[in-house]
């Protein structure tokens, strides 16, 4: 069987034609003559026929068919090579498929933004501080961070967080901080008064040792007794150690001045950040604007518990 | 050993000549591939013929197409009936 040198079958690309005209039989001779293989070749009707060529042969037959004028019409192409032939002819299409698995593939590596959730989120600052001086900040590459490592450095930083996780989440950075809670210390009979550091409303008074020189409902300020370290026992005053708990509803007013609207939720958190120990169990925001920008009024309330022995 | 080697040694140099005319090899009632095509005569679904040296091959049948003609070679694809030289 005589081979076709021109065309090596490995690459396996192929036109499909329609041709119309009369004598078809003279122009498949016609195209035989000139070297080109024909395959395929189909009858439709008396004047047409469907021929497939070699896709190197497309030219030549283009050429052969106008002079022997037959009206030719592409149906298409196939072969191995089909889908190659398409990316060369939208090269467009190839190229941003490209950079569009470029993006893809590599996008999802950076880092766009770094939020803090969790009962700790109060005290995200510390937080940052630790990023900083770690290297990671907006724009680093997940691939050159340890999350595992992160997390347990966070928790041992400082003593503010029991717990700290540091996951990707898209492109995000989730930090998850749980507040620690406050160190258990045990009684002491030497203590003296029990003072108020806030000023507030004693909401409750337990006072197992001294005199409770306030009582609940009372407001205190800051520095005032509320259980003094005296007994009377048989009509004679004796100094006793002092040991009472005492909880007090204490607010702070913080503001915060910025140019920008919609501060609210970054000025609730500078103001809770700043009250130091003490559950916060409300927050109001109010707004004032003077025209040169905008002045965030924050009301804080806490509960603060006082104790001594 | 191949095919035609085989034929050439059963039927020997007398009935297998070194340089024939043309070939034609039929197989089954499917298709047919000739060699020697010199040009196509007449060309249908039902009835191919082909001009070859000393005569005309005809192929007669159903849903005929030829599956490739290049360089004088011709296969010719379909159900078959006959296949005849004049």
């Amino acid at each position: 069987m005589r081979k076709d040198k021109k065309f090596d079958k490995r690459l396996s690309l192929y036109s499909d034609y329609i041709v119309t005209g009369l004598n078809l039989n003279g122009f498949i001779n016609g195209l035989k003559s000139r070297g080109v293989t024909l395959y395929e070749v189909k009858k439709i009707s008396d004047k047409k026929i469907k021929v497939t060529v070699n896709y190197a042969d497309n030219e030549k037959f283009f050429a052969i068919s106008q002079e022997l004028c037959y009206n030719i019409k592409k149906v298409g192409e196939k072969g191995k090579l089909k889908f190659g032939l398409f990316l060369v002819k939208n090269l467009g299409i190839l190229i941003g498929a490209i950079i569009f698995w470029a993006i893809a593939a590599f996008s999802g590596d950076f880092v766009f933004s770094i939020e803090y959730e969790g009962s700790g989120k109060v005290f995200y600052r510390v937080a940052d501080e630790y990023f900083k001086e770690n290297g990671v900040s907006v724009g680093v590459r997940f691939s050159s961070l340890d999350l595992n490592s992160l997390s347990d450095g966070l928790t041992a930083y400082t003593d503010k967080f029991s717990f700290a996780e540091c996951v990707k989440y898209g492109n995000r950075l989730k930090v998850q901080l749980v507040k620690a809670k406050e160190k258990e210390e045990y009684l002491n009979s030497a203590a003296e008064n029990l003072v108020s550091d806030v000023n507030g409303i004693i909401t409750s008074l337990s006072v197992y040792r001294g005199t409770a020189i306030k009582s609940v409902g009372d407001r205190v300020n800051i520095g005032d007794i509320i259980v003094d370290g005296f007994a009377v026992v048989r009509d004679k005053t004796v100094k006793v150690g002092v040991i009472a708990v005492a909880t007090v509803d204490a607010e702070f007013i913080y503001e915060y001045f910025s140019q920008n609207e919609g501060e609210e939720e970054i000025a609730s958190i500078l103001a809770e950040n700043s009250v130091g120990d003490g559950e916060v169990t409300g927050t109001s925001v109010s707004v004032d604007t003077n025209g040169e920008g905008f002045l965030y009024s924050v009301k804080v309330t806490i509960r603060r518990v006082l104790y001594s022995g | 050993m191949s095919f035609i080697e085989d034929v050439k040694n059963i039927f020997g140099p007398d009935e297998f000549p070194a340089s024939t005319a043309f070939r034609a090899m039929l197989f089954g009632d499917r298709a047919v591939y000739v060699e020697g095509v010199k040009s196509l005569r007449s060309y249908s679904d039902s009835k191919i013929e082909m001009l070859v040296k000393n005569g005309t091959i005809t192929v007669c049948g159903e849903k005929l197409y030829v599956k490739r003609y290049c360089m004088g070679d011709m296969a010719v694809c379909g159900k078959i009936k006959s296949l005849t030289k004049d």
